[in-house]
């Protein structure tokens, strides 16, 4: 039994350390795409200033 | 003498590619974290690369070969998931503060030359004892193969890692490597079906090694049992291997070893590639270094990089913040390269003076920073509230929790398999880093550093890097499928389905 279970977690770590970094990077892309979308819309208000946005996101 | 005349024109190589590159140095960011310049492939071939040394082929392989060959794969695991957290986690934020030393990344985040300064020190003291340990393990095994006594071999082998490392810095142990890890993945691929042929073919020599009766459980999730056992209870190895994979696993995250290769990473999106790819290959890897050789190349390339961190930490983190003084990049070069110079040669006379004992020197040394760095390294970047006398307490009592755990051992105390040296050590880092920031306070400082960390850098071409950086988690997941057919089909199948 021991040995089934090792035969599947050892694979299914990298599958486990797969979908953890893959959710890293989803909540990464969801912070740029709200900051891009925040910072447009900052600079559309600011219309006389065309200054580009910092180029940086939290976290 | 076909190993040797092969080992000796991979050392000319290694030597040679340090002379040339070293004509490229001409500054202290380049010798330092090679300009901030590594690819995906370069990152990944140097973490992992120093990361596997003589500790792994021959310390631990001495243990599987001792009879528990799965409890280490099970250890395997847990240490293998330090990349991918450990670049999620630490790798990115120490990118983004464009240190050129890890210690220089701790004393700038917590505005103080005193934290500074003793995480260089533990750098010093720790790496240079797994060095110690890397350089005995390949001259022990260069004796062997050829024929010389361990004095000249040790002799060789410092020649080597030093000489590249001390002309080329960063750049050239980068470079190196790559070739190394290229060197010892291939040589690991192309054995493996040699020795199981060797061993009576497949599934035979499988099977068979699973029920020798001379080794009972040699291939159980436990190890053997009975005379030459020495692992405990088969839930106690179970307990040891989970503890000590989880401290290796913080080991890769937040070493100095391991974390500073981010640093030299061209942009995050290649530093969280590299972490996700050496993740991948580090599983598979391990099935073939039970077994498999390729390590001289393996020896090498952790003797550099250990020799370029101790350099650097005592030029730029000890004797410019000791003296309180900025050095120019041409006496910066010269110091680090002198520093190394005096440094390998310790390394050198201790490896002589010392008897071997490559793995427990290796557990011992890289298990001090899982415990004096690992709670300050990542509070660092996710606490508001710690302080810089709780970061300075917590690695000086991660440091002696261990030394002290150790010291027991040593004396004959029996410690259960729970409290590990490193456990001490942590359990201490940890209460006293969050004990004495109660009583400090946090300056604007540091908070405005952290602050600057804590803000990604968008990459100027950021829909095509995230598009690429996407990928790599769908590759490491069918990696994933693919290791359990493999251990399915040559491992499970044939020692405990198909038994005669």
């Amino acid at each position: 039994m021991g040995e089934f279970i090792f035969s599947i977690c050892y694979g299914g770590s990298l599958i486990f350390m797969g979908v953890v970094a893959w959710a890293f990077l989803q909540k990464m892309e969801q912070q740029t795409v709200i900051f891009l979308q925040e910072a447009g819309n900052a600079n559309r208000k600011r219309s006389t200033d065309k200054k580009s946005p910092q180029g940086k996101v939290g976290i | 003498m076909a190993f040797t005349i092969g080992i000796v024109v991979s050392f000319i190589v290694y030597v040679c590619i340090g002379l040339f590159l070293s004509r490229k140095v001409k500054s202290s960011e380049e010798y330092y974290v090679s300009g901030r310049s590594g690819s995906t492939l370069m990152i990944t071939g140097t973490l992992v690369a120093s990361f596997l040394s003589t500790v792994s082929f021959m310390g631990e392989a001495g243990f599987s070969y001792d009879g528990y060959p799965i409890l280490l794969l099970i250890l395997v695991i847990f240490n293998a998931s330090g990349y991918v957290f450990g670049v999620f986690l630490f790798g990115r934020y120490l990118r983004r503060s464009q240190s050129l030393t890890v210690p220089e990344y701790f004393g700038n985040r917590f505005q103080s030359n005193k934290v500074r300064m003793a995480a260089a020190i533990t750098t010093v003291f720790g790496v240079a004892a797994y060095l110690v340990a890397v350089t005995q393990g390949a001259a022990v095994l260069l004796s062997e193969i050829s024929g010389t006594s361990y004095a000249i071999a040790l002799l060789i082998m410092w020649l080597v890692y030093s000489s590249f490392t001390i002309l080329s810095g960063a750049r050239g142990v980068m470079v190196n490597d790559t070739i190394m890890f290229f060197l010892f993945s291939i040589a690991t691929y192309l054995a493996f079906p040699y020795i199981i042929s060797a061993a009576g073919g497949f599934p035979g020599a499988i099977t068979k090694a699973a029920h020798l009766p001379a080794r009972p459980d040699l291939l159980s999730w436990h190890g053997i049992t009975g005379e030459g056992a020495y692992m405990g209870t088969p839930w106690e190895a179970l307990i040891w291997a989970v503890i000590l994979g989880l401290v290796w696993g913080a080991v890769i995250a937040i070493s100095p070893w391991q974390s500073s290769r981010y640093l030299m990473a061209k942009s995050e999106h290649v530093a969280i590639r590299s972490g996700v790819w050496a993740a991948m290959n580090m599983v598979p890897t391990w099935l073939g270094i039970i077994i498999v050789s390729g390590i001289m190349a393996a020896a090498l390339s952790s003797a550099s990089s250990f020799l370029q961190l101790i350099g650097s930490s005592i030029t730029r983190d000890l004797m410019e913040q000791s003296r309180n003084k900025t050095y120019s990049d041409k006496k910066l070069l010269r110091a680090s390269r002198i520093s190394m110079i005096v440094i390998s040669i310790i390394i050198l006379l201790i490896g002589l003076w010392q008897p071997p004992s490559v793995m427990w020197i290796g557990y011992f040394a890289a298990t001090l920073f899982a415990a004096s760095w690992g709670p300050i390294a990542f509070a660092s970047v996710y606490s508001k509230t710690v302080t810089k006398d709780g970061a300075f307490w917590s690695i000086i009592t991660g440091f002696l929790g261990v030394i002290l755990g150790e010291s027991l051992k040593k004396l004959g105390v029996q410690l259960p398999v729970y409290v590990n040296p490193v456990i001490i050590g942590v359990v201490l880092s940890t209460c006293t880093l969050f004990i004495v920031s109660r009583f400090g306070v946090v300056t604007d400082e540091e908070r405005a550093f952290q602050e600057r960390i804590l803000q990604r850098p968008i990459d100027p071409n950021e829909a095509n890097e995230m598009a690429i950086t996407r990928k790599y988690p769908g590759y490491l997941m069918i990696s994933g499928i693919m290791i359990i057919a493999i251990t399915f089909a040559f491992y499970y199948w044939p020692a405990f389905v198909a038994m005669p």
